[in-house]
């Protein structure tokens, strides 16, 4: 009803999105797909299973994403504030749940609901995507009237802070590191944008280190997070445990040279030497198999998506600018982690690379994530 | 309403959102280029380093295990051989739920699998139960695990255990022979035949190469092939060994029965000729399935444990103790040697009164003047103390030169007092101690008893022991460097200081029985393989003996079992067909019940083999350990012609 009053006065509206983010996107989760296959189908036809049973989960799970991304897409901003909240709640309760007995612990972490048919939820990886959602939404205004460079309203930066707090506080409890600090990086940089005094963005970094050390001293944190970090400032203190990981993936990754060993040739790869080479550790199976070449296109299609995803925030009104900028945070802040721990420069802390990684939870909400940058760039 | 999105403004310069968002851009490009740049140092750079420790990580050395040799008796029936068990291993560190899960499906308790974990050496090392294989290999944790257990562990899938297959030593016979074929320990003969053959036996362990291969298999290139260990043919009858264990396990139960503590006992079953030994049984013995599991703390106690018996120790070998009479066959060779005449008359008192001490027969029996042949089959043992004594006193009796005495020298050329030399691990030695002996054993112990005459035995509870005691003390501090004449008189019949094994004794009467060679007894026949290996056992040596005094002693020994010592235990037994030689003894250990000892051969007219037992603390020679050789021969009678 308002869409021809809207478009008559903003033109830029009824631009087309752009292609860029989706053929970024499309590109990463079909690189996924075949890594994911590499990765498993020897283990799967050795214990007698289809040798493609988890590249078509994967694909399935493209599938829904995709989908999920088109739902949100054509979404208009009150049906994206109903949803903000009902996906915020829900992310809660689901981090509530996994924490009770409905949660099951995989590696050490209580991350994932079971559901029916063989599939797994992970609250987790909603809970960013939902969280940023909401910061935006609520760092503009109700009515999105406020201008890009008006300052936030303090309220508002107040209870962005206290969404943000729960889910991180509740992440931490799993404990999932990783996701925690994806969340607040997220946040932080929506914040940033949103033209939050640089002394209080400084505040917030120096309250995070303080509450991680405050939860290493509480014991909050499990004895092998502890050891990931330690094992990240001395990787040869413990070849056998933590730090067998990162050799492992350096092997493998150091192995592929410039033209890498060939998809399902790689024979680090192939010989299941990395432990979750198919989840967490998937880059280095990229390295090794498509090498060079392969592991270049993959940073670099993944930062053209980035990019582009800041670019279309620039062109935005306030809301889209800081959903985009929310997203492209977030979706950095974890790329970058987990390329950089299979590359050993970051310490290990177990988060998914997105489209890339296998799991159905981060590749839909990673394309919820595309859905709304999509939106977004349409301005 | 309509309202609903404000125009976006631009300031351009001022824009601290858009400026904001470009520090945003820009940092995300750094990173981007900072990961790429990583990787194509990792790549580049680095690429070879990363190559040769994959080279290192993807390819494994693997031992290629080699099939231990059978041991078979001379027939070629299988003694100890090998079956396929199942072993349970885990790497290295492993968490409780591991454990927790090996233990639900194996039924082993906990403690028994973490004693096995721990490292022998490290602080808190189980002793017995600890790994002490090779670092950073899988430890085994279950060995000889039932197949349906071990087919549920594997596919368990636990993270970090292996299942696999390992051949153990399996004992197929009907013979225990747990003693004289040894057990294995790592993979090693530790014991017995086992250890004596082990090089040969155990073979020679291959080595292969496996690199992993793209497809996520592995090819494996035999670097050397394993060279499976080779046959030991042995000299042992399955069917004798059988029947010398279950008589002598029989014998131990009837002495019991009779109130004898019987201890332990021993049979040996050997050609005279060639020192084969047929059959020898050791009296306690054990399970030798036991090792295969690895052997628990507890079980290991009982193994050495002196009420028990000490089942460990091979009585035949390692058992010291007095020949009693059936030393008096040595006595009689050795008195011919000094002179005395074979065919002469002897007086067999009740008694013999020599230096103010009384020597008495057996429950004092007399048989008047006899015969030394007559002396040796009814065992006189005033004959033997008066040969003893006048050789002593020829010897120049407390005056003696120190030279070895006639009966000590007979003695020891009929292989006592020293090894035997066979084919076994731990054998004792044994002594026949001669003056030169005695007088180097007094400069050791004389301090010692000169004290003791000094000071006497305060801590003795019985006044009247303590006074026996000292006054021992005080004659052994005076005069224990005197070689007397009832020291001679108590060698003569086999008491006294002199210590046997049966395998020597074995030796002995085999010389005796031969003719006179002193044969090298031996269970080893032949190692078979590519090659076949006769294991060579020449004979020690011949004694000095005249042929016909041993031929003396054969036909008296004869009378033995005819209207002897043991006519009893042989009553019935077709001595016509198949005449037995045989001499009875009856060891007295002080403190402890008498030793029961029948050292025979057969056929006596044509010896072929020697059969030797004793029952520790089991009595009477002829009653206690005759029926053992009785079955043994009827068993051989029944199957050589």
């Amino acid at each position: 009803m308002s869409a021809t009053l809207t478009s008559r006065r903003l033109p830029e509206v009824t631009r087309r999105f752009d292609v860029w983010i989706l053929a970024c996107a499309v590109t990463l989760s079909v690189i996924g797909i075949a890594m994911v296959y590499s990765t498993t189908w020897g283990r799967l036809v050795r214990d007698g299973d289809p040798g493609g049973y988890f590249a078509i989960r994967q694909t399935l799970f493209l599938v829904l994403g995709a989908l999920a991304a088109w739902v949100v897409y054509r979404l208009d901003r009150p049906a994206l504030m109903a949803l903000a909240a009902v996906g915020y709640a829900g992310s809660v309760l689901g981090l509530l749940a996994v924490l009770t007995p409905l949660g099951t612990t995989i590696n050490g972490t209580r991350a994932w609901l079971t559901l029916p048919g063989g599939f797994t939820l992970q609250p987790a990886e909603f809970a960013k995507v939902f969280v940023v959602l909401l910061a935006a939404l609520w760092l503009s205004d109700r009515q999105g009237m406020r201008g890009l460079n008006d300052p936030p309203e303090p309220q508002a930066v107040l209870g962005v802070l206290a969404a943000t707090g729960v889910v991180a506080g509740l992440l931490l409890l799993q404990p999932d590191l990783g996701s925690a600090l994806v969340t607040g990086a997220a946040v932080l940089g929506v914040l940033f944008v949103a033209g939050v005094r640089r002394r209080l963005l400084v505040g917030l970094v120096v309250a995070g280190a303080l509450a991680a050390v405050g939860a290493y001293l509480l014991g909050v944190l499990d004895a092998y997070q502890v050891a990931r970090f330690t094992a990240f400032l001395d990787p040869q203190a413990d070849p056998q445990g933590v730090g067998y990981n990162v050799q492992q993936a350096l092997i493998a990754i150091g192995t592929g040279g410039v033209q890498g060993q060939g998809l399902l040739d790689g024979v680090h790869t192939q010989g299941a030497f990395v432990p979750y080479q198919y989840t967490d550790f998937i880059f280095s199976a990229v390295g090794e198999e498509l090498g060079m070449i392969g592991g270049l296109t993959v940073i670099g299609v993944f930062v053209v998506f980035l990019l582009r995803g800041a670019a279309a925030a620039t062109r935005a009104d306030r809301f889209g600018a800081l959903l985009a900028t929310g997203i492209v945070c977030w979706l950095a802040a974890q790329g970058f982690e987990n390329l950089g721990m299979n590359l050993g420069l970051l310490p290990v802390t177990g988060v998914p690379m997105p489209f890339v990684s296998y799991g159905g939870s981060s590749v839909i909400a990673a394309w919820i994530g595309v859905g709304l940058l999509l939106r977004v760039s349409r301005h | 309403m309509t309202q609903t999105v404000t125009p976006v403004r631009d300031t351009s310069g001022a824009d601290v959102a858009r400026r904001r968002l470009r520090v945003l851009s820009a940092l995300i490009l750094v990173v981007g280029l900072t990961i790429a740049a990583r990787l194509v140092w990792l790549q580049t750079a680095q690429a070879d380093t990363y190559r040769a420790i994959a080279q290192q990580v993807q390819t494994d050395v693997v031992a290629v295990p080699a099939a231990r040799g059978d041991i078979v008796d001379r027939t070629g029936q299988i003694l100890a051989g090998n079956r396929t068990s199942y072993e349970v291993a885990v790497e290295s560190p492993v968490d409780d739920q591991t454990v927790a899960a090996l233990v639900d499906l194996s039924g082993s308790s906990k403690a028994a699998i973490t004693a096995r974990l721990s490292i022998c050496g490290e602080p808190g090392a189980t002793p017995g139960t600890c790994y002490r294989g090779e670092p950073g290999r899988p430890i085994p944790v279950l060995t000889d695990v039932p197949i349906p257990q071990a087919l549920a562990i594997r596919d368990a899938d636990l993270p970090g255990v292996v299942v696999r297959q390992v051949p153990v030593r399996d004992y197929p016979s009907k013979a225990n022979a747990a003693h004289v074929l040894g057990y294995l320990g790592d993979g090693q003969g530790r014991s017995g035949l086992e250890a004596e053959y082990d090089e040969a036996l155990r073979g020679q362990q291959g080595e292969a190469k496996q690199v992993l291969t793209r497809d996520g298999g592995a090819t494996e290139e035999m670097v050397a092939a394993p060279q499976d260990g080779q046959r030991l043919l042995t000299t042992l009858d399955l069917d004798t060994q059988v029947v010398a264990e279950r008589a002598l396990r029989d014998a131990v139960d009837a002495a019991r029965d009779a109130g004898y503590r019987a201890t332990g006992g021993s049979v040996i079953v050997m050609d005279v000729r060639t020192g084969a030994i047929r059959a020898v049984a050791s009296y306690p013995t054990y399970d030798p399935n036991i090792w295969a599991q690895g052997l628990t703390d507890a079980q290991y106690a009982e193994l050495t444990d002196e009420s028990g018996g000490r089942p460990l120790v091979f009585r035949p070998i390692q058992a010291l103790m007095p020949p009693a009479s059936t030393f008096k066959s040595l006595t009689t060779v050795a008195a011919d040697e000094a002179g005395f005449d074979l065919d002469g008359t002897y007086q067999c008192p009740s008694a013999l009164v020599v230096g103010g001490q009384t020597f008495r027969n057996y429950e004092s029996r007399a048989y008047g003047p006899v015969s030394l042949a007559q002396a040796l089959s009814v065992s006189c043992d005033t004959v033997f103390y008066r040969l003893g004594y006048q050789m002593w006193k020829r010897d120049g009796g407390l005056a003696g030169d120190g030279a070895a005495e006639q009966v000590v020298r007979t003695a020891r050329e009929f292989g006592l007092g020293g090894t035997t030399g066979v084919d076994i691990p731990g054998e004792v030695a044994g002594s026949v101690p001669d003056r030169a002996d005695v007088i180097a054993e007094y400069e050791q112990r004389r301090d010692d008893f000169c004290r003791r005459a000094r000071e006497g035995y305060p801590e003795e509870k019985s006044p009247a022991r303590a006074r026996l005691l000292t006054s021992y003390a005080r004659d052994y501090c005076r005069s224990g460097d005197q070689y007397k004449a009832g020291d001679a008189m108590n060698t003569a019949i086999g008491q006294g200081r002199t210590l046997v094994t049966p395998l020597q004794m074995a030796v002995a009467y085999a010389a005796i029985a031969n003719g006179g060679t002193v044969v090298t007894p031996h269970v080893g026949a032949e190692l078979q393989g590519d090659t076949t290996v006769r294991l060579a056992a020449p004979p020690k040596g011949r004694v000095d003996a005249d042929p016909e005094t041993l031929a003396y002693v054969r036909a008296a020994l004869t009378d033995t079992t005819v209207d002897g010592t043991a006519s009893g235990a042989f009553a019935g037994f077709p001595l016509e067909e198949y005449p037995v030689a045989a001499k009875t003894g009856t060891a007295e250990v002080a403190g402890k019940q008498s030793t029961s000892w029948f050292a025979s051969f057969a056929p006596a007219d044509d010896p072929r083999y020697v059969v030797i037992v004793n029952v520790d603390q089991g009595g009477l020679g002829a009653a206690t350990s005759g029926p053992v050789a009785r079955a043994v021969y009827e068993h051989l009678l029944g199957v050589t012609p």
